[in-house]
C-alpha cells in the first residue's frame, strides 16, 4: 500500500505509477474533484483541506488492512491533497489493481467510501465571496 | 501521621489536546496542554466547553479520538494520552 497526503497537485499517473501491475488483470482508478459550486450552487474560490496528518496514516492503514483481508489486494495507492485546492483539480486519487475486476472495482470503491467515512480530513469551501463554510 | 488519601483527582495529569476544523476555529487554538484532572474525554469536553462556551453548540456533531483513534465518549483518559475532538470527517 502507498499512501500520500501532500500540497502538490495530483494525478492519477501519481496513483497508478506506486502499483506493481505484474500479473494483475484489473486496474481501477478514483479521482475525485473539486466541483464549482457549493450545494447552494454558490461559485466557489477554492477548496482548502485540513489534515489530523498522525490520525490519517493510522486510518488508511486501517482500510489497507480491510481491503488486503477482503479481497486479497495489496496493490492499492491512496494520494489526498492537503492545503490549498483549485476548482477542478483533484483532492484525492487512488488506484487498485487485483487479478480481476469484480474486486478491482469494489475494493476502489470501498477505499473511498471509508477515507469519506473514517479519515480524519475535512474541507473547508472559500467561496468566491471570499466566505468560509466549513464542512 | 495523617495520611491524605489518594484520588485520581490528587494526581496532577497532562493530556494533549488536538482540535480540528470548527473545534479549532470555535477555541482559537489547535493544541493544548490541558492539566486538570479529567476522567474521561466526555468530562474533557465539558470542561473545555465551560471555558470555551462557543463549543457548546457543535456537541451534537463532535467526533472523538483518543491516542489517534475513534473513540466513545467515556474513554477513559490517562496522563499523556492525547484526546482529539473534530466534526464529522469530510476528506475525499
Amino acid at each position: 500500500m502507498f499512501f500520500k497526503l501532500t500540497t502538490d497537485p495530483l494525478s492519477l499517473e501519481d496513483a497508478t505509477s506506486r502499483l506493481d501491475l505484474d500479473g494483475h488483470g484489473a486496474l481501477v482508478t478514483f479521482s475525485g474533484h473539486i466541483r464549482p459550486h457549493d450545494d447552494f450552487g454558490h461559485p466557489l474560490s477554492h477548496m482548502e483541506y485540513e489534515a489530523y496528518a498522525e490520525m490519517v496514516e493510522l486510518e488508511v492503514a486501517k482500510l489497507a488492512k480491510t481491503i488486503a483481508q477482503r479481497w486479497g489486494i495489496q496493490q492499492l495507492a491512496v494520494l489526498h491533497r492537503v492545503g490549498r485546492v483549485e476548482v477542478n483539480e483533484p483532492s484525492v486519487v487512488i488506484a487498485v489493481a487485483a487479478g480481476h475486476r469484480p474486486e478491482a472495482f469494489d475494493a476502489c470503491r470501498y477505499a473511498i467510501d471509508e477515507l469519506k467515512r473514517s479519515v480524519p480530513l475535512w474541507k473547508h469551501e472559500v467561496l468566491a465571496l471570499h466566505q468560509t463554510q466549513p464542512e | 501521621m495523617l495520611t491524605k488519601a489518594r484520588s485520581p483527582y490528587n494526581e496532577p495529569m497532562t493530556v494533549r489536546l488536538r482540535l480540528f476544523s470548527s473545534m479549532r476555529n470555535a477555541v482559537g487554538q489547535a493544541d493544548i496542554q490541558w492539566q486538570e484532572p479529567v476522567r474521561n474525554a466526555q468530562q474533557l469536553w465539558e470542561a473545555l466547553a465551560q471555558r470555551y462556551p462557543q463549543l457548546k453548540p457543535l456537541s451534537a456533531s463532535r467526533v472523538v479520538a483518543v491516542n489517534r483513534k475513534h473513540a466513545p465518549l467515556d474513554h477513559p483518559l490517562r496522563a499523556g494520552d492525547e484526546v482529539a475532538f473534530f466534526p464529522p470527517v469530510s476528506g475525499g
